[in-house]
């Protein structure tokens, strides 16, 4: 069989309909299930309810006026706006790589390095959030006993300074540790096999001339 | 509807086939084929406004279905599922020689790499070498390389499969 028989033979087989659907349907596009739309939809979600909960808490932080929660409250605060121009910065580089005209080894080179970069931001954040939020608050209660926190501050008092100092820092680094075990499992999960296919794929098309 | 919108959906319209042959390649069940039709379709459409008008239409859209298609996130099949491309194969299982010819060709297709399978599509729609690497990234002695390279594997897979079925 000659080589234009079979690459017509071959053609015609591929270029049965895989849908009954129209493309005509363009103006009701579905719910896009890409690992990118899905990653940016996170981080759109992730920074609106960031930039809705600042106001909040600093307003709360105000409102309130217990020393130990104020200070919680403003230091979350702080922590979200510097959280929130990365998860913005990120969500803008997915967009104009969506609506880049690339060849694949570009695309493929781009979209590793975001996979990367949000799998490197997923754990820096859960290594700060996590054990900062319980740690933090647990010492704020310890530092400034009010009447709810009682019967802690009571048994606290007990404690040294060094003493405190050691069991904040051992809690601190043992939940670090868990966090980070936990968080880099959860991602790997998600999409380690993913980044590792990538990874191939770009070697594949950037080997040089063999 | 838009001036924009008739315009991206006419000149799909034309190059319809394109996608289909892209998503058959690339996914092996009817559901992950009609999801990736749809998210070829999706992309496409996102990044129309980046389309420039002194390349070949073909050329951008191939860069696109082939972009999407190779980084789509593969489903895993639950227990049970089977892939439907040797089914599909099986149950149009011609009896002149030459469509058997196209069957094995078809299916040493399939268990290309992805990258490599883009190559072959782009070889069989007579895309030039330069046309190849425009869209690939690739060098032009590189696309040479590798599509001999590539055409040789199909053409040891298709023995082993007819001596695998000659003997069975």
């Amino acid at each position: 069989m000659d080589l234009e028989a079979l690459k017509s033979g071959i053609n015609s087989r591929m270029e049965q309909p895989v849908t009954s659907r129209s493309p005509l349907q363009i103006r009701r596009l579905p719910r896009s299930r890409g690992v990118l739309m899905k990653l940016r939809r996170n981080l759109w979600l992730e920074t609106a309810m960031y930039v809705l909960s600042i106001p909040v808490m600093v307003f709360e932080a105000w409102r309130i006026g217990e020393m130990s929660l104020s200070i919680y409250l403003l230091t979350c605060s702080v922590i979200m706006c510097v959280l929130v121009p990365f998860f913005f910065k990120l969500a803008r580089r997915i967009t104009r790589h969506i609506q880049a005209d690339t060849t694949v080894h570009e695309g493929l080179k781009e979209l590793l390095d975001i996979m990367k970069t949000y799998k490197k931001r997923y754990l820096q954040f859960n290594l700060i959030m996590v054990p900062l939020c319980l740690v933090y608050a647990i010492v704020l209660v310890i530092a400034f006993p009010g009447s709810e926190a009682e019967d802690l501050s009571t048994d606290s008092n007990r404690l040294q300074g060094w003493q405190l100092w050691l069991v904040f820092l051992g809690a601190m680094s043992s939940l670090m540790v868990t966090t980070w075990l936990l968080a880099k499992w959860w991602i790997h999960l998600l999409y380690g096999q993913y980044i590792k296919n990538l990874e191939q794929e770009l070697n594949e098309v950037a080997s040089k001339d063999e | 509807m838009s001036s924009g919108v008739q315009d991206f959906l006419g000149r799909i319209a034309e190059h319809e086939r394109l996608i289909h042959k892209v998503a058959r390649l690339y996914a092996d069940d009817p559901a992950n084929r009609e999801d990736l039709f749809q998210e070829i379709l999706c992309q496409a459409w996102r990044s129309y406004a980046g389309f420039r008008e002194d390349a070949r239409f073909s050329t951008w859209l191939y860069r696109v279905a082939l972009n999407t298609a190779i980084t789509h996130l593969r489903k895993k099949r639950r227990a049970g599922e089977i892939t439907d491309h040797l089914d599909w194969v099986r149950h149009e299982s011609p009896i002149d020689p030459y469509a058997e010819e196209v069957e094995l060709m078809y299916s040493a297709i399939n268990r290309l790499s992805r990258i490599d399978k883009a190559i072959i599509l782009l070889f069989l729609e007579d895309c030039s070498y330069e046309e190849m690497a425009e869209i690939m990234g690739m060098t032009v002695s590189n696309i040479g390389v590798r599509l001999n390279r590539i055409r040789k594997r199909l053409k040891e897979d298709c023995e082993s499969q007819k001596h695998g079925r000659d003997g069975s």
